[in-house]
């Protein structure tokens, strides 16, 4: 199998990460800061550890900060429901992911107002969208680095500036560039940084996180056992504890460490330069072929390595499914779980189909990708 | 009270004793369609105490044909055909239980449905629901009456857990999807059907009144030739269902379907991943609809439905978001 979905879970993983959720499974399979004992007091060092590590990736100074969740969906919706009451005003973009749509459509029927911004044909918004729309109310700008349909790269930069200097909350949904793309969250002004564990950063799925700024409060999306103050009964109110309840999933946030230990010791440099080598590579291999539409950008600088494309009016999940069952090859079709972006590109009966590269991929791969799309628009 | 059973009181091999058995037994008749709504009427008018009608699909014009139940009315109405079903039933016979399911008879719902009947009436189009019928009712230790139709020919079998061989000693395994002719695609006499779901219900009439005369072996028949045919079948030694209690249509409850994320798409998965000739199901399916096809897979077009299917048997279907509605169109044209 030809693996070309890492935009959905990056596939395969370093050695070093399936190790290390075995190892920690079999030495240390303890619940982490709950008791003292040895066992567990290794459970715990793991995930500090890792929260350490985030840290590192980010630039960020406090580890308790790093809220562990299951996902990058769970923690937008940490930031979003944890942050936003009726009548503040939010700012995002048409190419959010539906872990920022859904959450903002809930909050819309509790007085929450939001504006959508638009993107261009490239699939980047244009900061005067923002600058204008923002509001005596407007609490915070929710902001993706990079599509997960176009590979867009938002300025994050000049959005994190703005709201730094209009004292809006800046939240970034890092799940495409979390590992791929240099993060500081200093440099970029970014109040909440949501990020997958199971794309870029290399862990197990059911990983992820949320870095939460100095001075941000957010309420708790769920309380319960914390392992800290268990004599009271409400919730604590530090940090990760308030945001943190429940058993980690310490097995994966091990295999995370791992992926990130990857990440720092290869250089995400290195790690960016494949990415953009290979999107250089399949663009121009589709560059001038017959029957294939290209999305996004089109420039490796200014996307990461996802690239979208339909042939001809096929049904992106009939090509998709061509690739998979005769070629091999695994992509994803539909709607990527981000209506507006299909919506803005005029994609909507259609769909993409979404080629993600990872750092493992080769060039032969994406030459494969190349002759079967040749010969599946030849068939149309 | 059982004057309106007078004909089958004074039947010698029924009497008043086997009557009251009937009225005291509850049948499941899982889809009610061509035989389904066959077997359903004769086993009401007979006063089978309480009926069970199982059936994902609604009422559509095509069925009159051979689905005596129904009317142009149910088919206006949009009514899902086991509660149309129930309702002309009433109107029948109005001293009975009728209980209507709209729902899609699966691995997940199999167990609850037949817990409390007697008999299992098997009025599928398909193969993949009866490996699940055979399942469930040797779990449970259900007698259940096979029957089959397409085209000119049928089949019946009684399957006593116990006693008779089952239904994966008469077929191993599935036959592979796309090669299997379907009532959509090779078409259906109404007399083929009424036949074998009046032989079907009388067979369950006599399971339940443990009648010495219940069909032992498969009875085929061919009523163009007219040619009445039956054979013996041994249990096979080595059958995973009957001789190894290995339930695996039971026990398999991944979804037969996924929902695509595109709209009104919904992927059908076969059991089985094989080879179709692409050509041969397209010739096939001509008569029915816009055909097209090419190395990568065929595109049919019936009604607001499209078909697209993969070589390997897979296939998404568009123009609905009802999972049960998918897997029907797959068994009406595809066939598993």
């Amino acid at each position: 199998m030809i693996y070309l979905d890492n935009a959905a879970t990056s596939w395969p993983k370093p050695q070093k990460v399936y190790d290390a959720v075995l190892e920690y499974m079999k030495k240390w399979g303890a619940n982490p800061g709950r008791s003292g004992h040895t066992m567990a007091r290794n459970a715990a060092d793991v995930v500090f550890e890792t929260r350490n590590l985030l840290c590192e990736l980010f630039n960020a100074d406090d580890p308790n900060r790093i809220v562990f969740t299951c996902n990058a969906t769970e923690a937008l919706n940490t930031a979003i429901k944890g942050l936003l009451k009726p009548n503040d005003h939010v700012i995002t973009s048409c190419v959010e992911h539906n872990s920022v749509l859904r959450p903002l459509k809930k909050l819309r029927g509790k007085g929450v107002k939001t504006t959508v911004i638009d993107v261009n044909d490239e699939g980047i918004i244009d900061i005067e969208d923002i600058k204008k729309n923002i509001q005596g109310n407007t609490r915070m700008v929710i902001l993706t680095h990079a599509s997960n349909v176009l590979g867009s790269i938002q300025p994050i930069k000049q959005v994190g500036e703005l709201c730094r200097e209009k004292g809006i909350v800046f939240l970034v949904d890092a799940s495409q560039t979390a590992g791929v793309y240099p993060i500081d969250i200093k440099e970029l002004n970014i109040d909440l940084l949501a990020f997958p564990g199971h794309k870029g950063l290399l862990g197990p799925q059911g990983t992820g996180g949320l870095y939460v700024g100095e001075g941000i409060d957010l309420d708790s999306l769920k309380e319960g056992g914390t392992g800290s103050l268990s004599e009271r009964d409400t919730q604590p109110d530090f940090l990760p504890d308030k945001l943190e309840s429940g058993t980690l999933n310490t097995p994966g946030i091990a295999g995370l460490g791992a992926g990130i230990k990857f990440i720092l010791e290869t250089g995400i440099e290195k790690i960016r330069k494949h990415e953009m080598e290979l999107t250089q590579y399949f663009l121009h291999g589709l560059q001038n072929m017959e029957g294939v539409k290209v999305y996004g950008p089109r420039d490796p600088s200014k996307q990461v390595a996802v690239v979208s494309i339909n042939v001809k009016d096929v049904h992106s999940n009939e090509v998709s499914r061509i690739l998979d069952g005769v070629f091999n090859i695994a992509t994803r079709p539909g709607f990527h779980c981000a209506p507006l972006t299909h919506r803005s590109m005029g994609s909507l009966k259609q769909g993409m189909v979404r080629f993600s590269f990872g750092y493992f991929n080769t060039r032969d791969e994406i030459d494969a990708a190349i002759d079967a799309l040749k010969a599946i628009q030849k068939e149309f | 009270m059982l004057s309106r059973y007078s004909r089958q009181v004074v039947y010698n091999r029924i009497g008043e004793k086997g009557q009251k058995t009937l009225l005291d037994s509850h049948a499941v008749i899982i889809g009610v369609g061509a035989l389904g709504t066959v077997i359903a009427n004769n086993l009401a008018r007979a006063g089978v105490g309480k009926l069970t009608i199982i059936d994902r699909d609604f009422v559509e014009l095509s069925n009159l044909q051979r689905q005596t139940l129904f009317t142009e009315e149910d088919v206006k109405n949009n009514l899902p055909k086991a509660e149309a079903a129930v309702r002309h039933l009433k109107e029948i016979n109005s001293e009975i239980q009728l209980e209507a399911v709209v729902a899609d008879f699966n691995a997940t719902n199999a167990e609850k449905l037949i817990r409390d009947v007697d008999i299992i009436l098997d009025g599928t189009d398909n193969f993949s629901t009866r490996f699940l019928i055979n399942d469930v009712a040797l779990k449970h230790k259900k007698p259940w009456v096979y029957g089959g139709a397409v085209a000119d020919t049928g089949m019946v079998m009684n399957i006593i857990p116990g006693v008779t061989p089952c239904f994966r000693c008469l077929i191993q395994d599935p036959p592979v999807s796309g090669h299997t002719q379907t009532c959509d695609t090779v078409g259906v006499l109404n007399s083929t059907t009424g036949i074998i779901g009046n032989i079907q219900a009388v067979e369950a009439i006599k399971i339940l009144l443990k009648s010495e005369a219940v069909l032992k072996g498969v009875l085929t028949i061919n009523i163009w030739q007219t040619e009445f045919d039956k054979f013996e079948i041994e249990q096979d030694k080595k059958c995973p269902a009957c001789q190894q209690g290995k339930y695996e249509f039971l026990n398999n409850r991944t979804p037969a379907t996924t929902l695509l994320c595109g709209q009104n798409s919904i992927q059908v998965l076969p059991q089985q991943n094989r080879d179709i000739s692409l050509p041969e199901m397209a010739n096939r399916l001509q008569k029915l609809g816009e055909v097209e096809y090419n190395r990568f897979l065929l595109r049919f077009k019936t009604d607001q439905y499209t078909i697209t299917v993969f070589p390997d048997g897979r296939a998404i279907v568009s123009g609905t978001e009802n999972p049960g509605k998918a897997r029907s169109l797959y068994a009406q044209y595809i066939g598993n």
